[in-house]
């Protein structure tokens, strides 16, 4: 992984994060004055209670949807003031996305949801078809399924998939919303499994859940309230069965009234 | 019921502007629909009626007053055909019109009496003068109207060098000759001014016999009795004529427009079909899971098809009713052009069978292809709906796998939003294949009418040099020579036109020297006559004698008859088919060699007849009875020609691409809508707005293309078919249009140029699709 020596390389920083919606004549104030520095390697996850915004950081993090105002750097580049189509080729240079609801394109084979990602970036088309065949292959989807639709799998086959789909281009960053959130708890342990795994290989991750098993594999845990960060903890690498990080993070989450 | 309106209405909110498109479309087929049947259903049963209003004869004969006899009017009257009949005096004379639509316009010209008594061929006076006039003319509608002479204005005839002018004192409808394409046309003088015009001319006393048959009888056989009878008294026929022939010639235009247009309308017909299917198709399948949730809770199949038709019959019923509408805003200006033509007034009049029509038809058929496509909703099991477990219909095969597919992956990605769009690539090729019918036409008119205009002209016109010379000296051949040396003279050919008869039949007799050496050649079977024993004769000549090549046909000339082997046949639009072509031999032989011909002058530039007219004139001064600048007579048609040519062109295009903007429209919107989720899914990879729009504009590329090149093409196959229909229509057996694949293509190019540029500017609101609008769903 890039830049994998340097664990403490402040990949993402942000200052000031405001993001309100107007709904009606009410605007309603999401984030507010919010900072957040992001490290290399790390994998984040962003915990809170339903509607606290996670998901509304997340994509104003990975230049998704634009902030009301603040500032958002993201490797050395000052992303808030791009514009949409200059956002989009940052994010396919720079980020990966993995979905609740996993959206894969249901049009096309597993293999073209991959390489749609794959190709845009240039370089070539051999070797980016051998990734994606190397990246099935470590997320556990055997060749049978690349050309099948996403109709055609289960929800765990699918999200795998989507993993494969979002780290194809080798992203900075690899964002997940509530990547179990639809998932029954065997295929849920297999994505974490994945995720894990990207994250010993040097992946840094922005993971949001409100699952304790799912935010047990993160090594930061950040909880967000009333559009700050209300909370934070670290609980240093993840291993298996580990009681002491469970604790830990219990902990934590009682006294953020979770 | 009360549910199915409700669910009706969100039907319609939903689809609201695609169900708008589809009725503009609907309003433009209603449109042309309704032009098309009140020119079929009013234009002609009016004519009839005026014709009958005006107790106007079934059979017109002219012949010269002096050999009209007792013995003649009583053969005539014993006739068992013939139940009325009146002669009619008039004074025939080939006679130039000055000033007619500002140019100089030669016709043979009756003036009758106006005040004579009339029972047949009653004359309705439309506009009078306000004023008593000096000198005072009635005219024809077709001459006032089309040749712009007002009433209260001056008209000028010139006869035989000699000018004769008249104050127009009102205009007159007639429905004995008509337009111009006839070659007679009467006009109208109080008793005063028509002995004066007798006096002065001393020549040309005609009576008219017109006469009306019975009911059922065969007008042409009876003109072929009466001009037996005619002959047979002395009497030669000059010009005659029956109620058929008279109304096809001034009904021409009329017929021809309603043709192309009833066939505009069954082609926009046609895509409103597809549209409307497209449509509902789409929308089933859009509504897959909602239908099978209507369903668990008890909603028939019955009901929620009756709720998806609902708003597209409305929409039909409301626009074609509006679109008949706006048609009678159109009418006044059609009618008025083509009651110019056609010289008679007809009263734009609210048809009751045209509307039903209309509307009746395309509710009923957007009623029943509606209800037809919405069939899938019978066989929809609610599970399967809900469940969205659909026939998998473009899921079975993963068409253009990125890994294989060679090329960029946006063009790859191109083919596969192509290849998963079974439903609207039917359409949109229906609608290019159809569209490009008419682009197709109108590449044919473009090259034959504006680039290489002389295909038009030479089919509907007779052999035009640059310069017509009208000489008194009786050494033509010294004349020729003298003519030919002149600077700038390419050729000059002897010519002459003459009416003769040939067999019973009258004609008008091209004489010429060497038709080998004349440019516009009207023969369509056999060949032009070469010796003086021969002779090419016109179509309709040739259908009515019931001979063809390698019979003979007895030409008679003055008192002077002889035979000719027929070499060939010959077309002539402005003649309707009336004529033959003899050589200087062969009409010698008949005038007795006396009469001198008109030279016809080719110029190597012909821009410059007026020049060489005055160097003609300096050169041979008094020799020179007339000289005619045929070369600016023709570019005079040409351009009116062009004119129209260019109006049609430009509608046809207007047309098309308004039709294209509203299929794409609703392509679009349907995609937009069923792919939502997908553009932002796309989003969130990293494509721009950009790349989605161009995607997505070239999926629908491939097809446009294949539409539109394989229609074109088949325009090679159809169009002179077409163009043989039509000009046979007129009378050309031949035309000399030609369907250069060039511009078939450039035209189909320029169709899919516009069809590309349209769907870009559909596709934009794909850029504004976010990605973080995947999140908020
Ligand atoms: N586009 C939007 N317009 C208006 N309100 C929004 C929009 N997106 C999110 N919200 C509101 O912002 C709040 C936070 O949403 P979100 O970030 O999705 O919360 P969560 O923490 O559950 O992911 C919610 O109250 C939601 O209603
Ligand atoms: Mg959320």
């Amino acid at each position: 992984m890039k830049n994998s020596e340097n664990k403490n390389h402040i990949l993402l920083s942000v200052r000031h994060l405001n993001k309100s919606f107007r709904s009606g004549d009410a605007e309603q104030t999401i984030i507010n004055d919010l900072d957040l520095d992001i490290r290399q390697g790390d994998f984040t996850v962003i915990m809170g209670s339903s509607g606290a915004g996670k998901s509304t950081l997340l994509y104003a993090l990975s230049g998704m949807d634009k902030p009301t105002s603040g500032s958002i750097t993201f490797c050395g580049e000052d992303i808030t003031s791009y514009s949409a189509d200059k956002l989009a080729v940052f994010r396919r240079k720079h980020c990966g996305f993995v979905f609740q609801q996993i959206y894969l394109l249901d049009k096309m084979s597993l293999m073209d949801n991959a390489l749609t990602a794959g190709l845009l970036v240039g370089g070539k088309k051999k070797e980016t078809v051998r990734r994606a065949a190397a990246l099935f292959e470590k997320v556990n989807l055997p060749e049978v399924t690349w050309k099948k639709f996403p109709s055609q799998i289960s929800g765990g086959e699918a999200q795998r998939a989507g993993i494969v789909r979002a780290v194809i281009n080798r992203p900075e960053v690899l964002f997940a919303d509530e990547p179990t959130g639809a998932l029954n708890s065997h295929n849920s342990d297999a994505v974490l499994d994945v995720f894990t795994e990207l994250s010993r290989d040097g992946q840094s991750i922005i993971m949001v859940t409100h699952d304790k098993k799912s935010a047990l594999r993160g090594n930061r845990v950040i909880y967000l309230r009333d559009g700050r960060i209300f909370g934070e903890c670290d609980l240093g690498e993840y291993t298996p069965d580990n009681a002491a990080r469970t604790d830990k993070l219990n902990a934590f989450l009682t006294e953020m009234n979770w | 019921m009360k549910q199915i309106s409700h669910l009706s209405h969100y039907f319609f909110r939903k689809d609201k502007k695609q169900i708008l498109s589809f009725g503009m479309i609907i309003l433009i087929t209603a449109l042309i629909l309704h032009l098309a049947l009140v020119l079929a259903l009013r234009i002609d049963p009016a004519y009839d009626r005026l014709s009958d209003e005006l107790h106007s004869a079934d059979i017109d004969m002219v012949i010269p007053q002096m050999t009209d006899s007792p013995a003649l009017s009583d053969a005539v009257r014993r006739h068992p055909s013939v139940e009325q009949f009146e002669q009619q005096r008039a004074i025939l004379q080939k006679a130039v019109m000055k000033d007619f639509r500002g140019t100089d316009f030669e016709l043979n010209i009756l003036f009758y009496n106006w005040d004579d008594p009339r029972a047949i061929h009653r004359l309705s006076c439309r506009r009078r003068s306000k004023e008593a006039v000096q000198n005072p003319i009635y005219l024809p509608l077709y001459i006032a109207e089309f040749g712009e002479y007002a009433p209260g204005e001056t008209i000028t005839f010139s006869i035989g060098g000699k000018d004769f002018s008249y104050t127009v004192a009102g205009v007159v409808q007639e429905m004995q000759y008509g337009n111009a394409s006839a070659e007679l046309m009467g006009v109208f003088l109080p008793d005063a001014q028509y002995r004066q015009l007798a006096q002065a001319l001393e020549s040309g006393e005609v009576v008219n016999y017109a006469v009306r048959t019975g009911e059922g009888a065969d007008r042409q056989t009876v003109l072929t009795d009466l001009r037996k009878t005619a002959e047979e008294k002395q009497a030669p026929v000059l010009f005659a004529m029956t109620r058929e022939s008279r109304k096809q010639s001034r009904m021409m235009v009329t017929n021809l427009l309603t043709v192309i247009l009833a066939a505009f309308a069954v082609i926009v017909l046609l895509v409103s079909i597809f549209l409307c299917r497209f449509r509902i198709k789409t929308t089933v399948a859009e509504e897959m899971a909602q239908m099978g949730v209507l369903k668990s809770l008890g909603f028939t199949s019955g009901g929620i098809i009756a709720a998806e038709v609902l708003p597209y019959t409305a929409a039909a019923l409301l626009f074609s009713v509006l679109g008949v509408a706006l048609s009678y805003g159109l009418l006044p200006t059609l009618v008025n052009v083509l009651a110019l033509q056609a010289g008679f007034r007809f009263d734009v009049a609210y048809s009751p069978a045209a509307l039903i029509l209309t509307v009746a038809l395309l509710t009923v058929v957007t009623l029943v292809f509606t209800w037809l496509s919405a069939g899938r909703i019978r066989r929809l099991l609610p599970i399967a709906a809900i469940r969205g477990v659909t026939d998998g219909r473009g899921m079975k095969k993963n068409r253009f796998p990125l890994a294989k597919t060679p090329g960029s992956v946006h063009f790859t990605l191109m083919l596969k939003q192509m290849a998963v769009s079974a439903r609207q690539n039917v359409l949109l090729f229906v609608v290019l294949f159809v569209m490009t019918i008419l682009i197709a036409f109108s590449g044919s008119l473009f090259y034959n009418g504006i680039i290489r205009p002389d295909h038009l002209m030479n089919t509907l016109s007779d052999e035009s040099p640059d310069v017509i010379l009208q000489v008194s000296s009786s050494d033509i051949v010294g004349m020729k020579r003298a003519i030919g040396s002149l600077d700038g003279a390419e050729k000059v050919l002897s010519y002459a036109i003459r009416q003769v008869q040939v067999g019973d039949e009258n004609a008008v007799a091209f004489v010429c020297e060497d038709f080998s050496q004349t440019q516009n050649d009207g023969c369509y079977e056999g060949q032009n006559p070469v010796s003086g024993r021969e002779i090419a004769i016109g179509s309709a000549l040739a259908e009515r004698l019931g001979c063809g090549v390698g019979d003979t046909a007895v030409v008679t000339y003055g008192d002077t008859s002889r035979s000719y082997r027929i070499v060939g046949l010959v077309q002539s639009v402005n003649n309707r088919g009336e004529i033959c072509e003899l050589t200087d031999q062969g009409f010698a032989a008949l005038s007795g060699g006396k009469e001198t011909h008109s030279l016809y002058v080719y110029l190597k530039n012909s821009a410059d007849a007026d020049g060489f007219i005055e160097k003609a004139k300096t050169a041979c001064g008094g020799e020179i009875v007339s000289a005619v600048n045929a070369a600016k007579k023709q570019r005079e048609a040409q351009s009116l020609y062009m004119g129209i040519i260019t109006v049609v062109i430009a509608v046809i295009f207007a047309v098309t691409a308004l039709i294209v903007l509203l299929i794409l429209f609703v392509i679009i919107r349907s995609m937009m809508t069923q792919c939502r989720q997908e553009f932002g899914i796309y989003k969130a990879i990293g494509y721009s707005g950009r790349q989605l729009v161009a995607q997505t504009a070239g999926s629908l590329m491939p097809v446009t293309v294949a539409a539109a090149l394989s229609s074109a093409l088949l325009g090679l196959v159809w169009l002179p078919a077409v163009n043989h229909a039509i000009f046979g229509m007129v009378g050309a057996m031949k035309n000399h249009m030609e369907q250069p694949v060039g511009i078939l293509l450039l035209f189909a190019a320029a169709e899919i140029a516009v069809t590309l540029l349209i769907s870009v500017l559909l596709a934009r609101p794909i850029k504004k699709i976010e990605a973080y609008s995947l999140i908020k769903e």
